[in-house]
This record gives structure tokens, C-alpha cells and sequence, in this order.
């Protein structure tokens, strides 16, 4: 295959449009920097946050340090789909066929609007327009038009960096993009955060890079999902036509007898509808990549919306869609008088299951089957963030070791479960609780004089009382102080501190550590 | 080990409470065996848990899930146990009126619920939060550390079991997290399961089904 590609009359043409702070704008205004986090890390900020040096990705500790006097909120998943339905709906009266990516980003097929409205440029326009009249101008979004969804996923993300629309002629994609880093392959989702990973290793780090290989290589050295990436690099179809359509795409309904009035009893119904159309396609070897989801209340009321994800449905997925979508069409105060007597999910675009996707909650046993189908049932009961499974991640502090990740975000099925042994890191036994947020804690010699740590990695003097919670207790024995320096290297992110195990007279045993003159709870041994 | 207090292993449609400041570790020795056989754990708003203690304990991560259950800890409560053998709860969140709620529910669904009191939260008249069996953790004792020197190696202490059933207290001494392979020859995968139920019509009696959870 041709690396850069000709232009090729099967990758239809995809406008992405991205809000790229969405979580941070559907938040009531504060008067402080706002930052919103999902999963303990940062995913978006107001600009003034922006400007003092938060990074999405950061953890909390490590965003306030950089912006202390921030208001920091948990991600809101039904505002951000409430407050998106309006962009949404103010989008397909002008072209119909929008799909939702998720909250703040959709796509639409580019073919008969650019006729429609006699060129790209237009069309831009207009949704420029469109999307502007209803959030205002302040907000900001990027557009981008490329060939086939992931490469316009690309071009929107790039185009909110640099404030005007992107669009990629046809054919040019790999030209286009060639400098990027692959990271963004995995910010759209086509791409494992290990495969990238691994690539950077390689030395692949660019786009370009990965283009520029030899697709038979890229297969037999990475398998299919490097394939997967290497297509989108390269401006190909990333799902070529599969040779084996199934006959008929698969649709289940679910009408109610007695009109059901609020929304979780019908998200729970479309948990047994999401399993059913998951497990056939399962059976024939497919994964969904689009789903339309409608519901309908007595008063013939109806929602309807096109749902893309190109990782493919797992049944939470599917889920997490039909309760974004009855929230923000509940919630909108004018649209619903009546209950909801009839849900259903269409599949409308599968792809063969390439190995990527595999579910999580494999059924190897009765039990898994059991936990599978509770977990499903949390989901809708606390959301996706209350749902979570511990997951190794890697680092020297008892904090960045393990933690703990949605079910919903959780696809693979690799079973880590060791880490890497990354020298400088307390050993074995680990603490068991970690506190979540600082802990301050005192130590005090026999004088009751707060104790210190030299330059040299040494104690000002022997630590025998330890105040934690204003609790006072006697140390009975200690060890360390071990000195740590992370990230000497990056200016908001380094570490410098010492760390001190404490056994206390009852018996507990703690992990402290001394940050700019000031210890705080790291674990505890309980 | 545990045998020695619970001679009757974890049993399913039991409350233990697990007490001093090393509740932690003994609700964990408690159910790793289960989760290591095939069951799946749920940890209800134990947010402040480090997972890296699961890897400790030799029980499996991928059987194990953390749930946030906010305000409607009853409900959330009841679609836990349909879906999990062993559910751990702070005692902070099991308390008074739902533990008389929920103590129905949890004979019913075969859960084992552990409860972990670290902070002595339950008072001895709550009889409906004080559960079937208390585990206590005293006389701990840490090897490795001196003053100023080594670093903490391993912990022993000794294990009460009181229950309202058990005619006198047991106890056991016991190192908690335990040495490696303390559990013998247990590999994670779930080829296992299979390997397991022959087991149980095999040998009903053998010591690792009495840490698989038992009907009653």
C-alpha cells in the first residue's frame, strides 16, 4: 500500500466539531479558576487555570500546586450532555445524520451538505455560526474536516489549538498531520495508551513516523491494532469494508406497559437490551461502532440520536449512551409532558472484532457472569465514577502506584497485576490506606521541637512523638528518613521529599513524608 | 492461620467485623482465598484503599471492583449483593438502622459482608451492626524495624475471634500481609475455576474449599 495514499473515493469525507474545555463551560461560573477532574486527573480547565500551568492529566495534588486558589469539581456527565443538546439540536436542523462522539463532540458526514451548501468552506461557516449563536462566542470549539472520522478527529483537535478551522484536502491526511505526536491517535481513541507507549520506545513518536513504515511490518511486529493506527496515519479507510456483512444489523425494542416516568428504571431496561444486542453481535465475531438510540413517550414525544464510538460498544458503553442521552432530553424542560412507553437501540454500523475489543467482564464462570451484570447495574445507580477497578499504574510513592479507573473506561482485558520494580519506592508491605486528600502530621523530638531532615537525608534528631488528626502518640520505633527527588526535570511536576515509617505505641504503623519543611500522611498500615 | 479462629471458614450470609488497627489487613486475609478461587470482592466506599495491599494479599485485581455508593447506600447496597460473594464496608456506612435493613438481604443473596472498624465505631450494644463473628487484632508487633534502623518488614499479631455463637474466644497468632506463598501453589488464572469445582466433589473436606465460600 502507498504510504502517503492517493485520494481514495472510499473514505467518506467526516467534519468533527470539539469543544475543548466542554466539562469546564457546562459548570456554573466561579469567581476562582475552575478545574474539572475525572478519575483523580485533571481533563479540562478555564483558561485562567490554563495560563497558571494546569495540564490535563495532572492529579489534583499537582494542579493545585500549580493553581492553588482553584475550585475544583468532579465531571458532570448529563450536564455536559444536557448543556451539548442544544448545540446538538441547533446542528441537525441545519444537517441531519449528526452522531455523537460524546458530551462536546460530534460528527457529521460531510457528502450532501458540501453540495447542499456548495463547498466545505460553508459548511464550516455555517456550523461555525450555528455552534456560536448557541454557546457564544467566548466558548471555545475546534472544527475539522478531513477524510474518515479519526483523521477529522485529528483536524478538530488541532484546529482548537489554533483558534480557526482545519480542514485537510482529500487524500493529504498523512501529509497533514505528519509532525503530530501519536499521543493524539490516542486522545481520539484509535490507539492504546500502551501501543503508543511502545512505539515511543521505539522511537516512533511522530505521525509521520509510523506512516513511513511498511504496513506488513506494522502488522507482524504489532498486530492489528498497530494496523489500525498505521491506517489512520496513513490517511487509509481506518475500517475497511469488511468482505462478511452481516445480513441484517441487529435492533432490540423494549415497550412499557405503564408509562415509566423517571429515568433510571429505563436505563435499566436497556441494560438487558445492551447485553442482548453485544452478545449477538459477540456471537458472529462483531463489534457495534454506532448505535441510534430513540425513545418515545406516550405523547409520541421522541428522541433520537446516532452514537459513534470507534472502540466499539462494549453493553456499559451502550448504556452510558442511553442514560446521557434521556438525561439531557428529560431535562430539557419543554420536550417531555408524558412517561416513556418504548425504548429502542439500533446498531447501524459493526465491524468485525479485530481483538482489540474484548470485554473486560469476560464470562469465564457463573460468578463473572453474576459480577458482570451488578457491575452494569452500579453503573446506572452511581454513574461511571462510582464504579471503579483497581488498576497498576507505576510510580514510587504509595499514591502513583496503583489506582483506581471507571469500569466504563476499562476494555482490555490484560490481567497486570505486578509492576515494573522502579527503584527508589518503599518495599513491601505497602501501605493500605492512602489518603486521598493531604494529611498534615507533626513530628516531635523529646523537647516537643518539630523535627526536620537535612540537605544530607538525615533527622535533626530522633522523632518520638507523632501528632496526627490532633491525636498525640509516642513513636516506639522508626526507620528512614529515605530521600526521594522525582522529576528533577519538569518544573511543575518534580518531587523532592523524605519519607519516614513510624510505629506507634498501639501498634499502627505509618508512612510519613516531609515536603518544604512540612510532613504529611502518606499511608497507613492498617 | 485463619483456620484457627473460624473453623468453619468464611461462610456465606455472614457478617465479620473486623476490629484495631489492623482491621484492614485481616478483612483481606479474610477473603483473599475466596477472591483467589473464582469470587469477586466489592469494596463499598473504602475509597481511601490502596489496591497495591490486594496485589499484598495475592488476590486478584480483576476480580475485584470499588464502588462510591453516595447517598442511596441501601439500594446500591442491594444490587452489590446479587453480584458479588464478599462485599468489605467501613463500619462507618454499616451501622444502626440499614444493618437491620440489609441483614435479611445478605442471608439471603450468600454474601459474606466484612466490615472493617478500625476506629472501634461500632458500640458493643449495636447488636444488629456487630455482626455474626468480631475478628480483633491485638499485641501487633512489627519485625524489621528497630530505632532509626531497617524498615518494616512483617507484622504479627494475634487474632481474636468472638462471635455470638462461639462458646469462647479462639485465637491465632498470624502474620498479616502474609509471606509469599503462604496460600501454596494458587496461580491467578481463571483456568483455575474449573480445577476447583472438580475439587469439591473430589474431597469435600480439604483445606481449600473451606476458604472457597460455603453455602449454609
Amino acid at each position: 500500500m502507498a504510504a502517503s495514499g492517493g485520494v481514495s473515493s472510499s473514505v467518506p469525507r467526516v467534519l468533527t466539531l470539539w469543544c475543548p474545555e466542554w466539562p469546564a463551560y457546562v459548570v456554573p461560573p466561579v469567581q476562582e479558576p475552575l478545574i474539572v477532574l475525572d478519575q483523580h486527573r485533571v481533563i479540562a480547565a478555564c483558561p485562567r487555570a490554563r495560563h497558571a500551568g494546569v495540564r490535563t492529566g495532572d492529579r489534583r495534588r499537582t494542579a493545585l500546586r500549580a493553581c492553588p486558589n482553584a475550585t475544583v469539581v468532579p465531571r458532570d456527565y448529563s450536564a455536559e450532555v444536557q448543556a451539548f443538546e442544544r448545540v446538538v439540536s441547533a446542528v441537525a436542523e441545519i444537517i441531519p445524520l449528526v452522531e455523537l462522539l460524546e458530551p462536546g463532540s460530534l460528527c457529521l458526514d460531510m457528502r450532501g451538505p458540501t453540495r447542499y451548501f456548495g463547498g466545505e468552506r460553508f459548511v464550516v461557516d455555517h456550523v461555525r455560526s450555528v455552534v456560536e449563536n448557541q454557546l457564544g462566542a467566548e466558548v471555545p470549539i475546534g472544527i475539522g474536516i478531513a477524510d474518515g472520522r479519526a483523521a477529522s478527529a485529528i483536524a478538530a483537535r488541532r484546529s482548537g489549538a489554533v483558534h480557526r478551522p482545519v480542514i485537510v484536502e482529500p487524500g493529504r491526511t498523512a501529509a497533514a498531520f505528519t509532525t503530530m505526536s501519536l499521543r493524539w491517535l490516542h486522545a481520539i481513541g484509535e490507539m492504546s495508551i500502551e501501543l503508543v507507549e511502545l512505539l515511543d520506545r521505539l522511537g516512533i513518536r511522530a505521525v509521520g513516523d509510523l506512516a513511513a513504515l511498511n504496513e506488513r511490518d506494522v502488522l507482524t511486529r504489532f498486530g492489528l491494532p498497530g494496523v489500525r493506527a498505521y491506517r489512520v496515519a496513513t490517511g487509509a479507510d481506518e475500517r475497511p469494508l469488511s468482505s462478511v456483512a452481516p445480513l441484517q444489523l441487529p435492533e432490540r425494542e423494549r415497550r412499557f406497559e405503564e408509562p415509566v416516568l423517571s429515568v433510571t428504571p429505563v436505563v435499566f431496561s436497556a441494560r438487558e437490551l445492551a447485553a442482548e444486542l453485544v452478545q449477538e453481535l459477540a456471537m458472529e465475531g462483531l463489534v457495534c461502532t454506532r448505535i441510534t438510540v430513540a425513545a418515545e413517550t406516550e405523547h409520541s414525544e421522541r428522541t433520537e440520536r446516532h452514537w459513534y464510538r470507534s472502540e466499539g460498544f462494549t453493553a456499559a458503553a451502550m448504556i452510558d449512551r442511553v442514560r446521557w442521552q434521556l438525561d439531557a432530553w428529560i431535562n430539557e424542560s419543554s420536550a417531555v409532558s408524558a412517561g416513556v412507553i418504548v425504548l429502542r437501540i439500533s446498531v447501524t454500523a459493526v465491524r468485525p472484532d479485530d481483538g482489540v475489543q474484548q470485554g473486560f467482564w469476560g464470562g469465564a464462570s457463573e460468578a463473572d457472569g453474576r459480577a458482570a451484570r451488578a457491575v452494569a447495574r452500579l453503573v446506572t445507580l452511581c454513574g461511571p465514577e462510582g464504579v471503579r477497578v483497581p488498576m497498576p499504574i507505576g510510580g514510587r510513592l504509595p499514591e502513583d502506584r496503583y489506582g483506581w479507573v471507571s469500569t466504563t473506561v476499562v476494555d482490555t482485558d490484560h490481567h497486570v497485576e505486578a509492576l515494573a520494580p522502579w527503584p527508589g519506592s518503599v518495599v513491601r508491605p505497602a501501605p493500605v490506606i492512602v489518603p486521598t486528600d493531604e494529611i498534615m502530621v507533626e513530628v516531635l523530638n523529646d523537647r516537643g521541637e518539630s523535627v526536620g531532615v537535612s540537605g544530607r537525608g538525615e533527622m535533626t534528631s530522633d522523632p518520638v512523638c507523632v501528632v496526627i488528626g490532633g491525636q498525640s502518640c509516642r513513636v516506639v520505633a522508626w526507620a528512614g528518613p529515605w530521600p526521594l527527588i522525582e522529576r528533577w526535570w519538569d518544573d511543575r511536576r518534580r518531587r523532592r521529599l523524605a519519607r519516614l515509617q513510624v510505629v506507634l505505641e498501639d501498634g499502627s504503623a505509618h508512612l510519613l513524608a516531609v515536603e518544604r519543611q512540612r510532613w504529611h500522611l502518606m499511608g497507613t498500615h492498617s | 492461620m485463619y483456620a484457627e479462629v473460624l473453623p468453619a471458614g468464611l461462610l456465606r450470609g455472614q457478617v465479620v467485623t473486623c476490629r484495631g488497627p489492623a482491621a484492614y489487613s485481616i478483612g483481606l486475609g479474610l477473603v483473599a482465598r475466596a477472591v483467589a478461587v473464582g469470587s469477586w470482592l466489592a469494596m463499598v466506599d473504602l475509597d481511601q484503599f490502596s489496591p497495591e495491599a490486594l496485589v499484598e494479599f495475592d488476590i486478584p485485581l480483576h476480580r475485584v471492583v470499588g464502588v462510591s455508593a453516595g447517598d442511596d447506600l441501601a439500594n446500591v447496597l442491594s444490587a452489590v449483593f446479587d453480584g458479588f460473594d464478599a462485599v468489605m464496608i467501613p463500619a462507618s456506612r454499616y451501622r444502626g438502622a440499614l444493618a437491620r435493613r440489609i441483614a435479611q438481604r445478605i442471608r439471603a443473596k450468600g454474601v459474606a459482608l466484612v466490615v472493617i472498624d478500625d476506629n472501634s465505631e461500632i458500640r458493643v450494644d449495636d447488636t444488629a451492626s456487630l455482626g455474626d463473628i468480631e475478628l480483633a487484632g491485638t499485641d501487633i508487633r512489627w519485625e524489621g524495624i528497630g530505632w532509626g534502623a531497617g524498615r518494616l518488614l512483617a507484622r504479627y499479631l494475634t487474632v481474636t475471634s468472638t462471635g455470638r455463637r462461639s462458646p469462647r474466644p479462639l485465637q491465632s497468632e498470624m502474620q498479616l500481609p502474609p509471606e509469599n506463598d503462604v496460600y501454596g501453589e494458587w496461580s491467578h488464572d481463571d483456568q483455575t475455576n474449573g480445577v476447583v469445582d472438580e475439587l469439591i466433589d473430589r474431597s469435600p473436606d480439604s483445606e481449600e474449599l473451606r476458604w472457597r465460600l460455603r453455602v449454609v
